[in-house]
C-alpha cells in the first residue's frame, strides 16, 4: 500500500515536467546543483543549521541532528523531500522561492533510485603532486624561476570592460608579476610588461594570488559568489597545477601558502580560517574566532605563525604549526584590508586609512600612520623590508619602517586596490581594473604604454 | 501650497468622485492617467480604462472597450501600454458601449535612448524587489547593507560598487555580478529570488552594469511626487481585477510611468491585494487603502469592496448638518446603515461624560427625562458647554499632550503646578486652539512668571522637542525619519532636520529660584542632516524654507501653524474633538496621522478642519457642531448592516470611562467627596496636575504616564481592574465615605425609591420593570433592606453599564 503511494506520489509531482528529469538521478550531476542554490546559504559544513550540511554526498547521507534525511529507496519517508514538499515543518527554504517541481522531481527520484553517489568515480579526490620545500629566509641559490615559454598565453575569457584589479604579486626574486584575472592568472614581465602565460581558473574570480616563498609557485584563491570557493596552485616554470583545495560554498576572500608549501590557510565570508592539506587536499582544521568576513591571510616568512584579519577590524595572530591562538591584535575598529609578514613584524591595512606596523612577539603596535586617506586598501612588504600600499586617494606608496614616504606615485584613474614591487617596478592596479608599472627612479611617474594591461588581456589584434 | 496639501486634495477629490457617482445615472468613463508623455526610445505610459456603472460600481474596463490611436504613425499600442514612434502628437481613443473618452499623447525624441541612471532606474529596482528592506537593517544583511528603502542613494553607489571591490560588482562579465546572482536565483541567498533572469527589473540592474556601473551626474531629476490612480474604487464582489496606476513627476517636469517599479502594498489584503505589477483583486466586503511606494514618496487610494448584487435601499435619513451628510454618503458607498438614534437618558450620559467628564447629577436625569422641550438636546449641550467640567476635561487632553509631569532635577511641583493652571486659565477663556499653540511654541523668558515656558524645560533634547511639536501639535510621528526616510509615510530624513531646525536656538539658564527655567532665543544652533553632516535650513513639514534671518525660529514656525491655511493643525485639533467625543478618531490612533494609516473618511475630516478655522479654532463651537449632529446622537445598537462597523460611525461606539473621569465618577455616584494626596478636599481626579501624582487606581485604570509623546490614557481592559472593582477599596471606600444609603433611608424613602435613585445616581436611568420586579422581592426582610440596598449600589458600581460610556 505504502509503496503504491509512493509511486502515486512521485508520478505526480513528476508529471509537469517529466522531459526535464533525467533517467539516471545522481547526486553530484542532478542534485548537488539544487542543493547548492537552494540549501547551502545555510546547510555548508560552516553554519550546519540543524546540524545537517547538504554540500556533499557523504554529509547528506548522514543526516541531521534529528536523524537522517534521505532514506535510500523511501522518497515519501525522507524528510528532505517532505520538507521541500512543504508537506511537513519546517518547510525548506524558510524564505524565498519554494523549489519548483522540476528540482523537487529530481531530488524525489534521486532518492527512489536509492540515491546514487556518481554515474562514474569522478568524484574521487585528485592526487594533488606537491612536495614539501625547505624554508629559508634568504634568496634561493641559482636562476630564479620564471614561466617557462611552454605556458598558454591566449585567454581564457576576453570581456570590453576590466573588473576591479583585486589579485596582484609579484614574484620574490624573478620579475614576474601574476594578477587576477576573469577565470584567469596572467603572469608578466615586470620589466618588458609582455604576457608571459596563462594560468586558467575554471573555478571563477581570482581575489588573491600569492608566489611561494621560494618563487616556484603560483597560488590563486577566489571561486563563485555565494556558490563555490577554491584555492589552486601552480608550478611557474611549467604551468601545471600540481593542487586544487577547498571546498568552500562562498568566493575565498583571502588565502596563503605556508612557506614549506604543505599548508593553504584560506578565509572568506564564513569567518572561518581553515587550513587545508596540499598534499591530499584534506582540510587539516577550521578556527572559528572572527566576527565577520575573513579578508587577509598572511604566513609569516620562517612559517612558524600565520595571521589572519577580518572585515571588523579583528587581527589575529596563530601558531602555524597547532593552529592555538598566538595573540590578537586590536587597533583597527573598521575592517583590515590587507596583511604582510616580515620575521617578527606585521603590517595591516585598514579602511580606517592607516598601515599599522605591530610587533609580533610583544603583541604591540610598533607604528602606525595615516597612510590612504579615505581608506588603506593594500600593504605589502618589499623584499628590502620597506613597505608599499595603496588605497582610496588613488595613489600607491612607498615607505621606510618608520613611516616616511619615500616614493608616491602619479594618481590612478581610480581608488587603488593593489600594490606591490617587482625588482625597480611598482606594479598597481585601480577599480577599473587598469595595472600601471612605475619605476622607483622615475619618482612616481608611469613608464611606458603599461597603462592597458588590464585583468582582461587585450583582445588579439583582428586579422 | 505644497504637495502634502495637493495630496490632501487630490484624495478628497477622488472620494468626491465616486460619491457622486453613486447619485449619477449615466455611466462614466475615465483614462488614467489622464495623458501621456512619451519622451525617448524607452519610455512608455500604461493606462486603465474604468467605468462607473449606474450603480455607482467601478470597473476595469480596459480590455473590453474598444482602444485606438488617432495617429499611429506617431505612438505604438500593445495591449495598455503606449510606445514611442515618431515625434509629434496624437490621443488615445477608447469607446466602450457608445461612450467615448480620449487623452492627448505627446512623443519626444522618438529615436533617442537615454543613458541608464543609478539613482532614477537602480535605485527603484531595488526597492521593488524588497532588497533595501532586509538589507537597509541597521547592520545590513549577510554583511551587505544598504539604506533602508533607499534613503541615501549616494552611500548605496558606494556600497555596491567600492566598498568590497570585487565581491558585488563583476563588470567584465556582469551577469556574474553577485548584486545579480543573488537576486535572480543563480547563486544562494538568505532572501530567496526577487526577480527573473529577463524580467524588466534583472534587464534594468544588468544595463547598467554593461554600460560600466556608472554614477549619475550631479544635476539629477529629483521624484516630485508620486500619483496612484485612480484615488478611490468602489467594486463590487470577490475576484475582481482593476489595474493601479502609478506616474511620478519629476523636478525637470518629465513624468514616468512607474507603475512596474513601485512597490505595492494593501493595509488589508482580505477586501483588495495588490499584486507586484498593480493589479489589484478584490476580497472579501471592506474597506481597503492600496499605497504605492517609490523613491521617497508613498501614496494611496481608497478600496471599497461590496457583496455582489447586494440588495441595498438608502432610506430617508434625518440629517441635521453636513457631519451627517459627509458620514451617510460613506455609509451609502458602504451599503451600510446607520442606527438609530438613542434615548434622551443615554444621550444626557453620554453629553455629560463626553463633555464635562462627569456623570449627569440626580436631578438632571429627572428634570431631563420630564422636559417637552424638542430643543431640550440643543440646550443641554449649550449648558454643558458652559461648566467648569468641560475646561477641566481640555485641560487633562492638553496636560496629557505636553506631557505635563514632574521630573527630578527638571520640573519641580511649584513649575508643573503654574504651567497646569496657565493651561486651565487658556481653555477656560476660550483662546483659540492656533493662539494656544503659537504661545506654547514661542514660550520665553522665567517659567515661574510665564508658566508656558515649561513647554520648553519639560524636554530639553531638540530630538525628543521636535518629536513631540510634530506629534502633539501635528498629529505626526517623524520619529522614524530622525535616521532613515519614514517606512510608511512621505517623512525624509531632510524633511526631519528642517523640522528639527526650528528648535536648534532655543537656549535655557537656571533663574535665582532653583526651580526656575529661564527659556530665550540662542539665536545659534543648525540641524544637520546625518547623511552628509551638510546644514539643514528651517522647512516647513511638507512645506516651504521661510525666511528666518534676525528672526527667532520659533515665531516663525508658530505663524506657520497657527496660519488658518495650515493643512495640519486644524486637521489634527478637529480630528482630536472628534474622537473625544465619538471615541474613535476619523484618523485612528489621533496622533498618527499618516500615508499608510489614511483618514476613514478624508472629506469629514477636511470639513471639520475648516468649521474649526470658521470658528475661528474655538472647541467649544466645534465640540457643539459634533453634538448636534445625528451622527452623534446615534445609539450603541447595531443594525444587520453596520454590525462589524468600527470606524465610519454608522453607530455609536462604547467605551470605557478613562481612569481619572471613573475615579470621579464612583465618588459622584457615591455620594462621596475625594481626598486625593496634595489636593484639598473635594477636587477631582481631572485636576490632577502632575502624572506623577497618582494611585493605584488611576495606574490600573491606564492613566497616562506623560513620559512621552507617545504615552496616553489606556482604556483595554484587564484583570487588576475587574479585581480591584470587586475587592479593592475604591469602590468599597466611597460607598462607606458616602454613606448613600444610610443617607437615604433615614430621610424616610422607602426601599424601592431608593432603588431608583440608585440606579439614577450610577447609570443615569430607572430600572426596568423587569429589573424593578424582581429586585423588590428582595426588601420581604426589613432588617436586611440596607444591606440589600447595598448590594444593589455596589452591582450597579461594577457593572459594565456603569463603566462605560455608551
Amino acid at each position: 500500500m505504502r509503496s503504491r503511494l509512493v509511486l502515486l506520489g512521485s508520478v505526480l509531482s513528476a508529471l509537469p515536467s517529466v522531459a526535464a528529469v533525467p533517467e539516471k538521478v545522481t547526486f553530484d550531476d542532478h542534485v548537488l546543483p539544487i542543493l547548492q542554490n537552494a540549501c547551502n546559504n545555510c546547510h555548508n559544513p560552516d553554519k550546519k543549521k540543524a546540524g545537517l550540511d547538504l554540500t556533499s554526498y557523504g554529509t547528506s547521507i548522514l543526516g541531521s541532528d534529528g536523524g537522517k534525511v534521505v532514506l535510500p529507496g523511501d522518497a515519501a519517508g525522507s524528510l528532505l523531500l517532505k520538507c521541500i514538499k512543504g508537506t511537513e515543518e519546517p518547510v525548506m527554504p524558510p524564505k524565498g522561492d519554494r523549489l519548483n517541481a522540476n528540482d523537487i522531481a529530481i531530488i524525489e527520484k534521486w532518492i527512489a533510485l536509492r540515491a546514487p553517489e556518481s554515474l562514474t568515480s569522478k568524484g574521487a579526490p585528485v592526487a594533488n603532486n606537491v612536495t614539501a620545500a625547505a624554508v629559508s629566509l634568504t634568496r634561493p641559490s641559482g636562476p630564479p624561476p620564471m614561466p617557462g615559454n611552454n605556458l598558454p598565453k591566449s585567454p581564457v575569457l576576453q570581456a570590453d570592460r576590466s573588473n576591479a584589479l583585486i589579485a596582484l604579486a609579484a614574484s620574490p626574486w624573478a620579475p614576474v608579476t601574476a594578477l587576477g584575472g576573469q577565470k584567469q592568472v596572467l603572469l608578466y614581465h615586470s620589466d618588458t610588461l609582455e604576457l608571459l602565460g596563462i594560468l586558467p581558473f575554471p573555478e571563477g574570480l581570482p581575489t588573491i594570488v600569492r608566489f611561494s616563498r621560494n618563487g616556484e609557485l603560483v597560488m590563486a584563491g577566489g571561486g563563485v559568489g555565494a556558490k563555490s570557493g577554491k584555492v589552486a596552485l601552480w608550478k611557474i616554470a611549467t604551468g601545471e597545477r600540481i593542487a586544487t583545495v577547498g571546498n568552500e560554498v562562498d568566493q575565498v576572500l583571502a588565502a596563503d601558502l605556508s612557506p614549506d608549501q604543505t599548508t593553504v590557510a584560506l578565509g572568506g565570508p564564513n569567518r572561518l580560517l581553515k587550513f587545508y592539506s596540499t598534499k591530499d587536499g584534506k582540510m587539516i582544521r577550521s578556527n572559528k574566532k572572527h566576527t565577520d568576513w575573513v579578508t587577509a591571510v598572511a604566513y609569516s616568512p620562517d612559517g612558524a605563525y600565520v595571521a589572519s584579519a577580518d572585515r571588523a577590524g579583528g587581527v589575529v595572530v596563530w601558531e602555524a604549526a597547532t593552529g592555538a591562538e598566538s595573540i590578537t591584535l586590536p587597533g583597527h575598529k573598521t575592517a583590515v584590508n590587507a596583511l604582510a609578514f616580515l620575521p617578527g613584524l606585521l603590517a595591516s591595512a585598514g579602511q580606517d586609512g592607516t598601515v599599522v606596523l605591530w610587533d609580533v612577539a610583544e603583541g604591540k603596535e610598533r607604528k602606525k600612520w595615516t597612510a590612504h586617506a579615505g581608506g588603506c586598501e593594500f600593504v605589502d612588504f618589499t623584499p628590502d623590508g620597506k613597505i608599499i600600499s595603496c588605497g582610496r586617494d588613488k595613489v600607491a606608496k612607498i615607505w621606510d619602517q618608520t613611516g616616511k614616504a619615500l616614493l608616491t606615485t602619479q594618481p590612478l584613474g581610480e581608488i587603488a586596490l593593489r600594490a606591490v614591487l617587482s625588482g625597480e617596478t611598482v606594479m598597481a592596479g585601480d577599480w577599473n581594473g587598469n595595472v600601471q608599472a612605475f619605476l622607483i627612479a622615475d619618482g612616481g611617474k608611469p613608464f611606458g604604454a603599461v597603462a592597458t594591461v588590464s585583468t582582461t588581456p587585450p583582445k588579439p589584434p583582428a586579422k | 501650497m505644497n504637495r502634502s496639501h495637493l495630496l490632501f486634495t487630490g484624495l478628497s477629490a477622488g472620494l468626491l468622485l465616486s460619491s457622486a457617482s453613486l447619485l449619477t445615472a449615466a455611466p462614466v468613463l475615465d483614462i488614467f492617467p489622464g495623458d501621456a508623455h512619451l519622451r525617448h526610445k524607452l519610455d512608455s505610459q500604461s493606462f486603465v480604462v474604468r467605468v462607473i456603472q449606474d450603480n455607482g460600481i467601478h470597473v476595469d474596463v480596459t480590455n473590453e472597450a474598444k482602444i485606438s490611436l488617432g495617429d499611429p504613425s506617431k505612438a505604438g499600442l500593445q495591449k495598455n501600454v503606449l510606445t514611442p514612434k515618431a515625434a509629434g502628437s496624437t490621443n488615445l481613443k477608447v469607446e466602450w458601449k457608445g461612450i467615448t473618452k480620449s487623452i492627448p499623447i505627446t512623443v519626444e525624441n522618438p529615436e533617442v535612448e537615454p543613458p541608464v541612471s543609478f539613482r532614477l532606474d537602480v535605485m527603484p529596482v531595488f526597492m521593488k524587489a524588497e532588497c533595501n528592506r532586509c538589507h537597509g537593517a541597521a547592520r545590513g544583511q549577510d554583511g551587505f547593507k544598504l539604506s533602508l528603502w533607499g534613503f541615501d542613494p549616494d552611500t548605496d553607489y558606494f556600497r555596491i560598487t567600492r566598498e568590497f571591490p570585487g565581491r558585488r560588482v563583476n563588470l567584465a562579465v556582469p551577469e556574474d555580478s553577485l548584486l545579480i546572482t543573488k537576486a535572480d536565483g543563480e547563486a544562494a541567498h538568505t532572501g530567496g529570488k526577487k526577480f527573473e533572469k529577463g524580467s524588466p527589473l534583472y534587464n534594468t540592474m544588468l544595463r547598467w552594469l554593461k554600460a560600466g556601473a556608472p554614477d549619475d551626474p550631479k544635476e539629477i531629476a529629483q521624484v516630485k511626487s508620486v500619483e496612484l490612480l485612480p484615488g478611490s474604487l468602489v467594486m463590487e464582489g470577490p475576484g475582481q481585477n482593476f489595474r493601479m496606476n502609478v506616474r511620478a513627476t519629476f523636478s525637470d517636469g518629465s513624468t514616468r510611468d512607474v507603475t512596474s517599479t513601485a512597490l505595492f502594498l494593501s493595509n488589508n489584503e482580505g477586501t483588495a491585494k495588490v499584486d507586484h505589477d498593480g493589479t489589484l483583486t478584490t476580497g472579501a466586503r471592506g474597506e481597503a487603502f492600496v499605497m504605492a511606494r517609490y523613491g521617497a514618496f508613498t501614496v494611496g487610494s481608497q478600496v471599497i469592496v461590496l457583496p455582489k448584487d447586494l440588495k441595498f435601499q438608502w432610506p430617508k435619513v434625518d440629517e441635521r448638518n453636513e457631519i451627517d451628510k459627509l458620514v451617510n454618503v460613506k455609509l451609502r458607498n458602504l451599503r451600510m446603515l446607520p442606527s438609530d438614534l438613542c434615548d434622551d437618558l443615554t444621550f444626557l450620559r453620554r453629553a455629560y461624560i463626553d463633555l464635562t467628564g462627569s456623570l449627569p447629577p440626580l436631578e438632571r436625569v429627572q428634570t431631563f427625562r420630564d422636559d417637552k422641550d424638542p430643543a431640550k438636546r440643543e440646550k443641554l449641550v449649550d449648558d454643558l458647554l458652559k461648566q467648569p467640567g468641560f475646561v477641566d476635561l481640555w485641560t487633562l487632553k492638553w496636560a496629557d499632550l505636553l506631557q505635563i509631569r514632574t521630573i527630578n532635577n527638571q520640573s519641580s511641583t511649584k513649575t508643573v503646578q503654574l504651567y497646569h493652571n496657565w493651561l486651565r486659565d487658556q481653555i477656560l477663556a476660550g483662546v483659540p486652539l492656533n493662539e494656544l499653540a503659537s504661545k506654547l511654541l514661542t514660550a520665553t523668558g522665567s517659567n515661574i512668571e510665564n508658566p508656558s515656558a515649561t513647554f520648553y524645560s519639560l524636554e530639553i533634547d531638540p530630538i525628543r522637542v521636535t518629536e513631540d511639536a510634530a506629534q502633539a501639535m501635528l498629529g505626526i510621528r517623524i520619529q522614524c525619519a530622525q535616521c532613515h526616510n519614514h517606512p510608511f509615510d512621505r517623512w525624509t530624513m531632510g524633511d526631519y532636520r528642517g523640522f528639527m531646525a526650528f528648535f536648534m536656538q532655543i537656549g535655557r539658564k537656571p533663574g535665582e529660584d532653583p526651580r526656575e527655567k529661564i527659556i530665550f532665543n540662542a539665536g545659534a544652533g543648525e540641524a544637520k542632516h546625518p547623511v552628509g553632516d551638510k546644514v539643514v535650513p528651517p522647512r516647513f513639514p511638507g512645506g516651504e524654507e521661510p525666511d528666518v534671518k534676525g528672526k527667532d525660529r520659533r515665531e516663525v514656525l508658530a505663524t506657520w501653524l497657527a496660519d488658518p491655511e495650515n493643512p495640519w493643525f486644524a486637521r489634527h485639533m478637529a480630528n482630536l474633538v472628534w474622537a473625544q467625543l465619538m471615541g474613535v478618531g476619523i484618523v485612528n490612533p489621533v496622533d498618527d496621522i499618516r500615508i499608510s494609516n489614511p483618514a476613514s473618511n478624508p472629506v469629514l475630516l477636511d470639513h471639520l478642519a475648516k468649521r474649526l478655522v470658521e470658528h475661528k479654532f474655538d472647541i467649544r463651537k466645534l465640540a457643539r457642531e459634533i453634538c448636534l449632529s445625528a451622527t452623534y446622537q446615534r445609539s450603541t445598537r447595531s443594525n444587520e448592516s453596520n454590525e462589524l462597523d468600527t470606524k465610519n460611525f454608522a453607530k455609536a461606539t462604547i467605551r470605557r470611562m478613562r481612569a481619572e473621569v471613573l475615579l470621579d465618577a464612583i465618588a459622584d455616584a457615591s455620594g462621596n467627596s475625594a481626598k486625593h494626596t496634595g489636593m484639598s478636599q473635594g477636587m477631582r481626579a481631572v485636576e490632577i496636575a502632575d502624572a506623577k501624582k497618582t494611585n493605584y487606581f488611576l495606574s490600573t485604570f491606564g492613566r497616562s504616564t506623560r513620559e512621552n509623546v507617545c504615552a496616553r490614557e489606556e482604556v483595554s481592559p484587564t484583570l487588576s481592574q475587574a479585581l480591584h472593582l470587586l475587592t479593592g477599596d475604591t469602590v468599597e471606600g466611597n460607598m462607606k465615605a458616602g454613606n448613600l444609603v444610610a443617607k437615604l433611608t433615614t430621610s424616610g424613602k422607602k426601599p424601592s425609591e431608593i432603588m431608583i435613585e440608585l440606579y439614577l445616581r450610577v447609570i443615569g436611568r430607572p430600572p426596568t420593570p423587569e429589573e424593578t420586579s424582581s429586585l423588590e422581592a428582595l426588601f420581604s426582610d426589613p432588617e436586611q433592606t440596607k444591606a440589600t440596598l447595598e448590594d444593589i449600589q455596589w452591582a450597579l458600581l461594577n457593572s459594565k453599564e456603569f463603566l462605560f460610556n455608551h
